[in-house]
């Protein structure tokens, strides 16, 4: 409980819960207007969207400070390995896969996450949160059925 | 071993969708969120050309394609966001599985906005998502 008090003072727990909301506002807007556009489409129409974000960072001057060569091109690389993902989310759905297994094995990426973190940047998870990780992949799976 | 197309692409994106959690952390650790954001979304635009239609969009209802692109808008948002969780001292390990249970919400919400009914599975998988939330939030 002490635990989770503090957590509840990190802004990157908060941050968290924006991106929660944030992506659950998109799946919703996506949802509804992607009954009469096709996914290449609306790919190309939902990156047009994050463009307007990316100006006003830039124009206001939020996009600054110090540049890290490094940093740009895992940033660029973030960019383009998602696009990448997304092309073969559609190859596999195109290609015969279905639907439920390719929609949860996809799902499954935050553990690939978590091995890659827990490999290269030796991060370390409590015991509840390993149980939390678990919970998150099952709640994962269903939502992907 | 013989792997099927679709099941090679499949593993492609999972693999994609699970290094770009460690680029986020990544990327935050040597530039700001906001500078990662719009690098991330130069990135995104080097694949425009693969995605253009090739036809007039205006085809399209203006309420769908004005519904997608508030979508890419808020889409930019949780972005940012998780990449400010992670510059912020959160952990790709715990932010990343954090952030992938959004569906709970979605399925909260979406019977007062969609009109849809949850079912058993979809309530099991809300109650596992906040249960997620709480664990690895502690």
């Amino acid at each position: 409980m002490l635990e989770l008090s503090r957590t509840l003072k990190q802004r990157w727990f908060w941050y968290s819960m924006l991106t929660i909301l944030g992506w659950a506002g998109w799946a919703l807007l996506l949802k509804i207007g992607s009954e009469e556009i096709p996914s290449e489409p609306s790919l190309f129409l939902q990156t047009s969207g994050m463009v307007p974000l990316a100006l006003i960072l830039v124009f206001a001057g939020y996009a600054g400070g110090p540049q890290r060569k490094l940093g740009i091109v895992y940033s660029l690389l973030n960019g383009i390995i998602t696009g990448i993902g997304i092309l073969c989310l559609l190859a596999a759905y195109r290609s015969g896969g279905n639907t439920s297994v390719v929609a949860v094995t996809t799902s499954l990426y935050p553990l690939v996450t978590f091995a890659l973190a827990v490999v290269l940047l030796r991060e370390k998870l409590t015991r509840l949160q390993l149980v939390g990780l678990i919970l998150a992949t099952v709640s994962i799976v269903l939502f992907s059925l | 071993m013989h792997l099927t197309t679709w099941l090679m692409f499949t593993i492609l994106a999972l693999v994609c969708f699970g290094v770009v959690g460690l680029l986020q952390k990544l990327s935050t650790d040597l530039v700001s969120a906001e500078s990662a954001l719009v690098w991330l979304i130069v990135g995104f635009l080097l694949l425009q050309p693969f995605l253009y239609p090739g036809h007039s969009l205006l085809s399209y209802s203006r309420r769908s394609i004005a519904f997608v692109f508030a979508a890419g808008v808020l889409n930019a948002l949780g972005s940012w966001a998780i990449l400010a969780a992670m510059k912020r001292g959160g952990k790709a390990s715990v932010v990343v599985p954090l952030t992938a249970v959004y569906p709970s919400v979605v399925c909260l919400v979406a019977p007062l906005i969609l009109h849809e009914h949850i079912s058993l599975v979809q309530g099991i998988g809300i109650t596992c998502g906040l249960g997620a939330i709480f664990l690895l939030a502690s």
